[in-house]
C-alpha cells in the first residue's frame, strides 16, 4: 500500500482541522478548537485503480513562515494551503507559508483552499486577488468544511497530482 | 550531568519516568523495527513486533526514514486520543533511535492559553469586520443624507419660488379686482352677472339706473332676461354677443331703451356670464316703439 504524507498549512482558525474531519469522518462542528502541535489522521482513497493511504498532518496554525516548523514538513508528498475567505490577511499568510514549504520540500504538489465558502456575505477575497494568484499557476478550490463543498475534490485533486509525480 | 552524584541521577531518572513516560524505538534505514521499550503503551503504541515495517503502525514515521540529518525533533505529536509526545530522532551506527517523551500536560496548558488568545483574536477580527460594516453603512447613510439634503434644498428653493409666484399672482388678482371694482362702481357702463337660467343676481347701480330698477328689485329677483330683454331671452341669452352691439331692452316702466351690449363668460364661475351695457339713447315708450 502506498502511503503519502500531506501537510495542512495555514493560519489559526482557517478550518484546517475541520477540513480533515469533514474529509476523514464526514463530521463538522461549529465550535472552534485550537490545534497544538500536530494531529495525524489516515484515510485510504482510490485514484484510478490505485489505492493510497493519505497521512494527513494537521499542523497548528502558523501566521508566518517563521512559525512553521520545518521538521513537521519532512517527507511530505504534498500540502494544502488553507486560507479563510472571510479573513483576507490569512491569504497573505499562506503566500508566505508556501515559500517556506517550497524551501523545505522542493516543488511538491500543493493546492490553495479558500475555506468557509458558505459565508458568502462575509467574503473578503475578491476576483482580482484570486486572478493574481491564479496567474502563478496555482490551483484554487473554494471549500466549506461546513457544507462539504469542494472538500473531497481538494484532497483527491492533490492525491492525483502526487500520484502523477510518484508514477512519473 | 557527569558531576552529579548517584542519588541525584537516580532521582532524576525516577522523575523522568513519572513525568515524561519515556519510550523508545530503534529502527533500521529500511524502516524495520529492531528494538523498542519504555512506556510505549502510554503513547498508544502497542502490538509492535520485531522486524515489522514500523511506518504501518506509527504514522508519524512515514516519510521521515531514513533520517537525512543527525537529529530531528517533532514537538507535540498526537500519538493517541488526547496523548501527545515530544519525539526525538537521532542517528547512530545501529540505526535511528526514536525517543518519545510525554507532552500531554504541556499541550493541555498551551491549548487553554492558545484557545483563549485565538478566541480573543477572532473576536477582535469579528469586531473589526462589524466596525467596517458599520463604517460602510454610516458612509452610505451620510451620502444618502447629503443627497436628500440637496434634494430638500432644491425643493425648498422651488417652493419659495412657487410661493413668490403665488404672492405675485395674488397681488395681480387683488390689483385686477381693485381695477374692476373701480370700473364696477363707476358710472361709465352698466355691469351685470347672470346665470345659465337667465337670473340676474348682481349688477352695479348704473345698470339698474339704465333700466329704471332699484337694488331692492334686484334682491327680490325681479330682474330676469325675460323681463328686460324678451327677444334676447328667446334666442338664448347665453348666446348673447361677446362684442358690443346694439340691443333693445325693456325698462321697468315698460319703455324701451337701446343699449350697446356685450357679454363674456365668467371665468371663475363656469356657466355664468358677465354683461356690459352702455346707454346712448333716451328711453322711449313701448307704445311709441310699436
Amino acid at each position: 500500500m502506498i502511503q503519502k504524507k500531506i501537510c495542512m498549512l495555514g493560519s489559526f482558525a482557517v478550518g484546517k482541522t475541520s477540513l480533515v474531519r469533514r474529509f476523514v469522518e464526514s463530521i463538522y462542528t461549529d465550535k472552534y478548537h485550537t490545534t497544538v502541535g500536530v494531529k495525524i489522521d489516515k484515510k485510504t482513497v482510490k485514484v484510478g485503480e490505485q489505492e493510497t493511504t493519505l497521512l494527513l498532518w494537521d499542523l497548528e496554525g502558523s501566521e508566518t513562515e517563521h512559525d512553521l516548523r520545518k521538521s513537521y514538513l519532512r517527507g511530505a508528498s504534498g500540502y494544502l494551503l488553507v486560507a479563510d475567505g472571510t479573513r483576507k490577511d490569512t491569504l497573505y499568510q499562506v503566500l508566505s507559508l508556501q515559500l517556506r514549504a517550497e524551501e523545505a520540500l522542493g516543488p511538491v504538489p500543493f493546492l490553495l483552499l479558500l475555506n468557509k465558502s458558505d459565508l458568502t456575505d462575509m467574503w473578503e477575497i475578491d476576483e482580482r486577488e484570486r486572478a493574481a494568484i491564479e496567474q502563478k499557476n496555482w490551483k484554487i478550490i473554494n471549500t466549506s468544511a461546513k457544507t462539504g463543498q469542494g472538500v473531497e475534490d481538494a484532497f483527491l485533486s492533490l492525491t492525483e497530482k502526487m500520484m502523477e509525480k510518484h508514477d512519473g | 550531568m557527569a558531576d552529579l552524584p548517584g542519588p541525584i541521577r537516580e532521582f532524576i531518572d525516577v522523575l523522568t519516568d513519572d513525568l515524561l513516560a519515556p519510550a523508545f524505538m530503534l529502527v533500521s534505514d529500511e524502516g524495520r523495527l529492531i528494538d523498542w521499550g519504555g512506556a510505549l503503551f502510554s503513547h498508544g503504541l502497542i502490538d509492535l513486533k520485531e522486524n515489522m515495517q514500523v511506518g504501518n503502525e506509527v504514522p508519524f514515521l512515514v516519510g521521515l526514514l531514513p533520517l537525512d540529518s543527525s537529529s530531528v525533533f517533532l514537538p507535540k505529536v498526537q500519538t493517541a486520543e488526547k496523548v501527545f509526545a515530544d519525539v526525538y530522532f537521532f542517528r547512530r551506527a545501529e540505526g535511528t533511535w526514536i525517543l518519545l517523551l510525554d507532552a500531554t500536560d504541556d499541550v493541555k496548558k498551551r491549548q487553554a492559553l492558545q484557545q483563549r488568545t485565538y478566541d480573543i483574536a477572532l473576536r477582535a477580527a469579528e469586531l473589526e469586520h462589524e466596525g467596517q460594516t458599520l463604517y460602510d453603512a454610516n458612509s452610505r447613510l451620510r451620502e444618502r443624507v447629503k443627497e436628500q439634503t440637496s434634494e430638500l434644498s432644491q425643493t425648498v428653493v422651488r417652493l419659495q419660488q412657487e410661493l413668490a409666484e403665488g404672492r405675485r399672482r395674488e397681488q395681480a388678482l387683488v390689483d385686477s379686482e381693485t381695477r374692476f371694482r373701480s370700473l364696477f362702481d363707476s358710472k361709465v357702463m352698466g355691469i351685470l352677472y347672470f346665470d345659465s337660467f337667465g337670473n340676474i343676481f348682481e349688477s352695479n347701480d348704473t345698470f339698474l339706473q339704465l333700466l329704471g330698477y332699484s337694488r331692492e328689485d334686484l334682491t327680490r329677483g325681479l330682474l330676469t332676461w325675460k323681463q328686460i330683454a324678451p327677444t334676447v331671452a328667446e334666442v338664448g341669452f347665453l348666446d348673447a354677443p361677446e362684442t358690443l352691439s346694439q340691443k333693445e331692452f325693456t325698462r321697468k316702466d315698460q319703455t324701451q331703451v337701446s343699449l350697446l351690449f356685450a357679454t363674456a363668460p365668467q371665468i371663475e364661475a363656469p356657466g355664468n356670464r358677465i354683461g356690459f351695457a352702455i346707454g346712448f339713447s333716451q328711453p322711449k315708450s313701448t307704445q311709441a316703439g310699436s
